[in-house]
């Protein structure tokens, strides 16, 4: 199957885009999209297509899920094809290209054969992280034939993580000697169940006695309880009477008291207090009576002794006011000195100025001398300005200076600096050499290469062969032509094959008449063969006899001669007669056996008829072989005689032919080489020109010139250094004489400068005498001295200001003084005239401690009113108080029946008394009552009158001792009865053999599980390896052959091929072999991008193997070479294009430069290679 | 008229709760639901009474094949025929019914526990305490029990001996019941040949333990015909042993309650007793369910699901479905995934981590009330490999491994030639490798795993692991 297109209409980032892959015959396809082109997008539209869009699709981004479209068209190697589109949906997901049409779901199965989207991506797919990873797996794994081979056949990079995981899976279930695996763990349980089991079965015997014990003892136990119920009852009797004796006794006591007592009355329970409080007050309200009449008294008293001077009071406000201005007039009176010190020093200090200023004006004129402010202003201002205009032409007078200096320093160092000649020439013989290039680099390396070549042609030489003598020599050698070559080729082939041919004919026409021969012989020696002959003879023998014995017996003359002749020896008669007799014999038999063989005599006839054309055959045979032999000698030696003008001997025309082969490269090597030795003639002629030329520069400029050793290069070198000095020279001239032009410019604009300076200064001088003159100084004053005058001036003029004020301050003091007296005066003569006279300070003083007085006596006497009133009112209530009470004391005396307050208290206490004996009394028959159980307290007494008192305490201990000996035995029945019951109930609700029994069926159905479980892993495990082994002992020779082609091709003959060899422990595994068939390079030993191309090479080779005979299906690889350098890509690339032979590959890259590559790499014909880029439609 | 009945109420309630499910699960016909009451004319004279028959109790014999999984509700297994008895004895008391019969096989065998024993009998108190008599006769499992003999019954629960046919006689309801316990535990006697003549006048029952003419998946023990009871002229044939509920015959009418609690996956559906009500001259019975835990199989169809999710949803719903039928028991459920799937040889291969899976969503359904004792996986896979096209390649040459040692057994027994697989088998007990094939026994019993093996691997080499 091949894609033919792939049509992404509606898919990811795609909008109608197809990828056409139908050129070439199935072609490796590179579909190239950079980032975010897409690339990633149309391999899984790829996938998507032949198998379906999943439920899950990410690539719904830019179309919806419903308008998802992907298709393709597919084509089988018989030409079957198919358009159709795919669309997701849950069925009927196949459209024809019309989008519209649906097909049915089966319709690409005889287009996709029986791989699905697992066998595809398993299979067919390859993407760089898998290739990775199956590199790595590879590498880390034992490298085991059968492993490493199922792996890359399959595409499962993780076969052994496969199989370790089903091993830990089994260890995990089971292990034979484990405790922890789930079954040996279970087993243990069951084992331990099973005993727990066996253990718990409760014997019926056990529980009946536990049974029949517990009814007994719950038997004893209900009697006890009977006998000790009626034995607590008669205690309980007796315990009563005891307790009730004493009460008995007091009760009889009390009754008789409180017959005494039957006057007494009763009081109630407040009446002690209520006395006790009227009493109590009564007291207090008499003494406060006496209190308050106490203190007026006294208050009276005291007001009596007061007295308030009312005149002085009234005056408070005149003589507070004179108090504090007395303040202010003392104040003023200190002060009064310090001011006229003050203006006796300004006095002084404004003769003093006046007198360095102005020694001829008095203290009284000096405000002639103060200036306007403008007048001042200007003086400072002038002042400022002659500073600045100083500094100016100070500065313009340095310029100038300096200008002139520089000039003169130029001129000095031009006139040092020499004169530079022409330097053009130089420049343009530099300029020609330069221009040239590196000519001596270039004339080494044509000699280099020249040397090389000669040494190549002095071996190719002495591989020749057949010729020796100097290179030279061998371009004139006479060497037949091409031409000629071919015809003894062609002759000699013939020649020899005619001869072999021949020879062949020869021999089997020898094998024949030896056949023939070794017939005879066989047939020879089975027994003689009658002949014709043989009879004739024999019969001629018996004629011959015959004639003897006939010549003997008629009495002829006997011959012996023709007797022994005939007889073999000297014969006698009887001889001769037995003679005859056997040749007859021997003519008779021959004739029979004639007759009985004839077979064989016929045979035999036709053996001896073919022997003997079978020997004519043969000679012919050999005389025709004999005339090839000829031919092929005179070939031969016209062969060696065509070489004979080159002085060679010639091999076989093959042989030569290669020789000429070798020739004709040896005559192209010295060709080349005398190329290169021309040119390097050419570009020593061009050095020895630039040389020379350079050379006459040179010493034009004075230079010394070169010496014969001194190459262009360091010619060029020298000439270019003295160029650059040159120039620079010439440079610095040039600067110089710009320098010196510039330094006179501006030393003449400086001279104008000083010239408007100097004229300023003279304005300024003007206007400075002019502004002297108020202040009387000279024009030629220096601004100095004359801002000192102006400083002096302002003093003057702040001394005069101060005096006018101290002078108005000392005349206010005086008035001020005298208003003062002239107030205390008249104040005095108001309020106390015995002050009238008194110096004012003093009459201030005493006037403010009268006032004082007078006012502490006001406040004493208001206080004293205040307390009057107070006192009054309290003496009143008292009063009250004490009738109050003395009329509630009556009251009491009444109830109590007293004559007198007194007698209260003892009527109190009879009464008291009384009331605690009523209640004892009470509190007695209550407890009587509670011992007597019914409340009737009568039987009780009766009881108790009846008692032996003394008899009672051992009859209750008796009792107690039998009650406690009852308690004792019951708790021993009920302990006893505890434990049956425990012990039944223990055998009824412990831990039941029913539940044991329900984990024995939980661990059984666990256990059977898991073992199910462990059997099915244990045949997987078995399966899977018996399947590896299988599958190696299949295909490991035509698999690792081809794979170990490939991957020496993918490491560009780094590896020379893979072999299978013994590790340690006599495993066969797979180890590379490194170029030169030595070294033998474990997998584990090989480096990451090694083992990338290992897998690789295996992948593909696997995958040559498996479409061997069948339908091919495209390969698709993801960015697989990302690891591999370039070289080694190139050489994957050229790899892939073969395989695309075989079967379509589609390889998706992210790689630009592997576009190119494979550009560069993959020839161009025949045409195996498409590009298609992702992006540009998109 | 039918108004009239006192047990018309219980009729109404019959017919509302009794859904078709009992039906099929009881195998009974859709006609036999709406008419669970049947009648047969007798006395007219006689005063009604009602009474249970129930059998096959096998007190505390453990449920078989459930594997213990974190989750499962452990505490709701436990003592189920105990739980499925004490109902049986609410149900007579709350009835309340004049006489409880039990047909043979009370205990399990040879289970020698008293406790066992005193767990009855403390139940028999219960019944006596309400003045309800019981007769029991013993089954081939009661025979080989000894301590029965020892156990102290209340006066009114009987245990017919051996030997010979006895007749109990309850006069107040003038009632004839009789009966033989199996003496050993294979009785091959027919023991009703023997039973004695019904007593004129009374109501007859025949109380027997019996396969009658054979019972598929039951031993034959005291075997006799159908027409050999109903010539004994009897009104009730109380019968034991089956273990499904069946009504035999109508005239007279012949009963097998069916086991009072199912104990394995073989006994899926409701499982009880029956409470027969004779009025006058009519005798009506009713199947009334006692057991607590229910086991049933729940088939799910996962015939053309592609998606786990899918498929785990299906299996909810499937199991959701079952809730309202067992009205509160605990489900013992398999869960048996049928149909063509495309998530065949995941499910085969991951067998162990599907159960859990179904298992977890059972937890989801209602913890307290499933159980899934097992997940049977009979799925198919869609698109058999075609091994020709594969031939060459390494997964091609795994199925010829699989087809070939499907083919040859001896090649399997020599693959298989596995020292741990011979160990398990040394250690695991009989009890253990009986009623499963674990593949311990031979080749021949390897064979049936091959098919799943195969898709095991086939999954496990396919499955790509995520590329680091």
């Amino acid at each position: 199957m091949k894609v033919v297109r792939l049509d992404l209409r509606a898919f990811g980032p795609f909008t109608n885009v197809v990828l056409d892959f139908s050129a070439g015959n199935l072609g490796l396809h590179l579909v190239y999209g950079a980032n975010e082109a897409g690339k990633t997008s149309a391999l899984r539209a790829l996938e998507n297509t032949l198998f379906g869009i999943p439920q899950q699709s990410p690539d719904d981004f830019r179309h919806p899920y419903s308008a998802l479209r992907v298709g393709a068209t597919l084509q089988l190697a018989d030409g079957r094809q198919i358009a159709f589109l795919r669309r997701k949906a849950a069925r009927k997901t196949l459209l024809a290209s019309d989008n519209a049409t649906e097909l049915a779901e089966d319709a690409l199965a005889p287009f996709l054969g029986s791989v699905d989207l697992e066998g595809f991506r398993t299979m067919f797919g390859l993407g760089h992280a898998e290739l990775v990873h199956g590199g790595e797996k590879i590498v880390q794994g034992s490298g085991q034939v059968g492993q490493v081979l199922f792996a890359a056949g399959a595409g499962i990079a993780d076969l052994r993580t496969v199989q370790q995981r089903l091993e830990e899976l089994c260890d995990a279930l089971y292990t034979p000697r484990g405790r922890n695996p789930r079954i040996n763990e279970a087993l243990r349980k069951l084992e331990d169940a099973r005993r727990r089991l066996r253990q718990g079965h409760l014997l019926a015997e056990q529980w009946a006695e536990h049974r029949q014990a517990l009814e007994r003892a719950q038997k004893e136990l209900a009697d006890l309880d009977h006998k000790r119920s009626t034995l607590q009852v008669e205690r309980n009797r007796l315990e009563r009477l005891r307790q009730a004796l004493g009460p008995a006794a007091r009760r009889k006591d009390l009754t008789e008291k409180l017959a005494a007592l039957e006057q007494v009355i009763v009081l109630p329970a407040d009446f002690a207090e209520r006395r006790r409080k009227a009493a109590t007050q009564l007291e207090v309200a008499k003494k406060e009576a006496a209190d308050a009449q106490r203190e007026l008294q006294r208050i009276q008293r005291e007001l009596a002794a007061v007295k308030v001077p009312e005149p002085l009071l009234n005056e408070a406000a005149a003589i507070d006011e004179l108090v504090d201005r007395l303040g202010a007039h003392r104040k003023a009176q200190r002060d009064l000195p310090r001011l006229k010190e003050k203006r006796q020093a300004d006095a002084q200090r404004l003769a003093e100025v006046l007198a360095t200023l102005r020694p001829d004006l008095s203290p009284d004129l000096a405000h002639t001398l103060f200036l306007t402010l403008g007048q001042q202003d200007r003086i400072q201002q002038l002042a400022q300005e002659y500073a600045r205009l100083s500094t100016r032409l100070e500065a313009v007078r340095k310029g100038a200076a300096d200008r002139q200096r520089e000039a003169q320093e130029a001129e000095e160092a031009l006139a040092s600096l020499p004169a530079v000649p022409n330097l053009a020439d130089l420049q343009a013989a530099l300029r020609a050499a330069q221009g040239d290039g590196d000519l001596e680099a270039r004339l080494r390396e044509h000699e280099r290469q020249r040397t090389k070549l000669a040494q190549e042609v002095e071996r190719a030489l002495g591989r020749l062969g057949l010729w020796s003598g100097p290179w030279e020599a061998l371009e004139m050698l006479p060497v037949p032509s091409d031409e000629t070559l071919e015809r003894f080729d062609r002759d000699l082939a013939e020649a020899q094959q005619a001869v072999a041919r021949l020879e062949q004919q020869r021999q089997e026409k020898q094998e024949q008449c030896d056949r023939t021969r070794q017939e005879l012989e066989a047939m020879a020696l089975e027994g003689a063969v009658p002949t014709e002959g043989e009879l004739d003879e024999a019969r001629a023998h018996r004629d011959a006899g015959w004639q003897l014995i006939r010549a003997a017996w008629l009495g002829s003359a006997t011959d012996p001669d023709r007797w022994a002749q005939y007889v073999g020896r000297p014969a006698a008669p009887e001889d001769l007669a037995e003679a005859f007799t056997r040749s007859v014999a021997k003519a008779d038999e021959l004739a029979d056996r004639l007759r009985r063989e004839a077979d064989r005599v016929a045979k035999r006839a036709h053996l001896l008829a073919q022997s003997t054309a079978t020997e004519h055959e043969l000679r012919l045979m050999e005389e025709r072989y004999q005339a090839a032999s000829d031919r092929l000698g005179q070939l031969q030696q016209a062969w060696a005689a065509a070489w004979q003008p080159a002085g060679i001997e010639p091999l076989s025309p093959p042989e030569m032919r290669a020789w000429m082969g070798r020739y004709r490269e040896l005559l192209r090597q010295i060709q080349s080489m005398r190329e290169q030795q021309s040119q390097a003639d050419v570009l020593r002629q061009r050095i020895e020109h630039h040389r020379r030329s350079l050379a006459q520069r040179l010493a034009e400029l004075g230079e010394i010139s070169p010496l014969a050793s001194e190459g262009l290069a360091a010619l060029l070198h020298r000439s270019q250094m003295l160029l650059e000095e040159l120039q620079n020279r010439q440079q610095q001239r040039r600067r110089l004489e710009s320098d010196i032009q510039r330094a006179r410019r501006q030393f003449e604009a400086a001279q104008q400068e000083i010239q408007l300076a100097e004229e300023s200064r003279r304005r300024w001088e003007q206007e400075w005498s002019m502004a002297l003159e108020p202040l009387g100084l000279a024009g030629q004053t220096l601004p100095e001295t004359a801002l000192t005058a102006l400083q002096s001036i302002n003093e003057l003029r702040e001394c005069r200001r101060r005096m006018a004020e101290l002078d108005e301050r000392i005349e206010g003091i005086g008035a001020d003084a005298c208003q003062f007296a002239r107030d205390v005066e008249e104040l005095c003569q108001r309020v106390a005239p015995d002050l009238a006279g008194q110096p004012v300070e003093a009459a201030v003083e005493a006037l403010k401690a009268r006032l004082q007085n007078a006012r502490a006596d006001d406040r004493r006497r208001n206080e004293l009113l205040e307390e009057q009133k107070r006192w009054s009112q309290k003496g009143e209530k008292a009063e009250q108080a004490i009738a109050r009470h003395c009329a509630a004391l009556e009251l009491l005396c009444r109830e109590a029946g007293c004559s007198s307050p007194d007698e209260l208290p003892q009527a109190e206490q009879a009464s008291a008394e009384k009331l605690r004996l009523r209640d004892e009394l009470t509190g007695v028959e209550q407890r009587l009552a509670e011992l007597s159980g019914t409340g009737a307290i009568e039987g009780l007494l009766a009881e108790v009158a009846a008692v032996d008192v003394d008899a009672l305490p051992g009859r209750i201990e008796r009792l107690d001792q039998e009650l406690r000996g009852v308690e004792q035995r019951r708790d021993e029945l009920q302990q006893t009865i505890g434990r049956h019951q425990r012990a039944l109930e223990e055998m009824d609700a412990g831990p039941s053999a029913a539940q044991t029994a329900e984990e024995i069926e939980e661990i059984r159905a666990r256990l059977q599980a898991d073992a199910a479980q462990f059997v099915r892993l244990r045949l997987a495990l078995a399966v899977l390896r018996q399947a590896i082994e299988r599958y190696r002992e299949k295909h490991e020779g035509s698999v690792l052959r081809r794979a170990g082609e490939l991957f020496a091709r993918l490491t560009c003959g780094s590896f020379q091929g893979l072999v299978v060899d013994a590790d340690d422990q006599g495993q066969s595994v797979l180890k590379g072999v490194r170029a030169g068939g030595t070294e033998r390079v474990e997998l584990a030993a090989m480096s990451e991008g090694t083992a990338d191309q290992l897998f690789l090479a295996l992948r593909l080779a696997s995958l040559e193997h498996y479409l061997e005979g069948k339908e091919p299906w495209p390969l698709v690889l993801d960015d697989v070479l990302i690891g591999f350098d370039n070289q080694r890509a190139a050489a994957a690339l050229a790899v892939l294009a073969e395989l695309s032979d075989r079967t379509q590959v589609i390889f998706f890259t992210h790689h630009a430069h592997l576009v190119s590559l494979a550009e560069q790499t993959v020839p161009a014909s025949p045409q195996r290679l498409f590009v298609h880029r992702l992006g540009d439609g998109v | 008229m039918i108004r009239d009945w006192p047990m018309f109420r219980l009729h109404h309630f019959v017919l509302a709760v009794v859904p078709r499910r009992f039906a099929r699960a009881g195998g009974l016909t859709g006609q036999r639901v709406y008419c669970g009451i049947r009648c047969r004319f007798l006395r007219t004279d006689e005063a009604m009474f009602r009474f249970l028959h129930a059998a096959d109790i096998h007190l505390d014999s453990p449920l078989r094949g459930l594997d213990r999984y974190e989750g499962a509700p452990v505490e709701r297994l436990r003592g189920a025929t105990r739980r499925a008895l004490e109902n049986l004895v609410d149900l007579a008391l709350e009835t309340p019914v004049d006489f409880v019969l039990i047909a043979g096989d009370l205990y399990d065998g040879d289970w020698e526990d008293f406790r066992t024993g005193l767990f009855f009998a403390r139940q028999a108190a219960r019944l006596d305490a309400a003045g309800i008599p019981m007769v029991i006769v013993a089954g081939n499992h009661d025979a080989a029990n000894r301590m029965s003999r020892r156990l102290p019954l209340p006066a009114s629960t009987r245990l017919l001996m051996p030997g010979e046919a006895q007749t109990v006689r309850l006069e107040r309801l003038k009632v004839a019941i009789h009966g033989q316990s199996f003496g050993e535990q294979a009785t091959a006697e027919n023991l009703a040949a023997g039973y004695p003549r019904p007593v004129r006048g009374w109501f007859n029952i025949g109380l027997l333990h019996t396969s009658l003419t054979g019972r598929e998946g039951h031993d034959v023990y005291a075997p006799c015909s159908l027409d050999e009871l109903g010539a004994k002229g009897y009104d009730y044939w109380a019968l034991g042993h089956v273990h499904r509920y069946e009504v035999v015959a109508e005239d007279p009418v012949v009963v097998f309650p069916g086991n009072l609690q199912g104990r394995h996956i073989r006994e899926t559906g409701p499982k009880g007793c029956v409470l027969v009500e004779v009025e006058g001259r009519r005798v009506r019975w009713t199947f009334r369910p006692m057991d607590v835990v229910r086991w049933e199989e729940c088939r799910v169809d996962a015939q053309g699901v592609e998606d786990e999710a899918d498929l785990l949803e299906r299996v909810r719903q499937r199991l959701a479905e079952g809730t309202s039928s067992a009205a509160g028991r605990l489900r013992a459920v398999r869960v048996r995934l049928e149909g063509v799937t495309p998530l065949h040889a995941t499910l085969v291969a991951e067998q162990e981590s599907w159960t859990a899976k179904v298992r977890s969503l059972a937890f989801q359904v209602n913890p307290e009330e499933v159980w899934v004792e097992q997940v049977a996986i009979a799925t198919r896979p869609p698109l058999q490999w075609n091994p020709a096209r594969w031939a060459d390649s390494p997964l091609g040459e795994l199925m010829a491994c699989v087809a070939e040692l499907q083919a040859s057994p001896d090649r399997l027994a020599a693959v298989m030639e596995d020292k741990a697989l011979r160990d398990l088998a040394a250690r695991l007990p009989a009890e253990v490798r009986a009623g499963a094939n674990l593949g311990l026994d031979g080749p021949e019993a390897l064979r049936p795993l091959l098919a799943d093996v195969e898709q095991m691997l086939v999954h496990a080499l396919l499955t790509k692991e995520p590329s680091r």
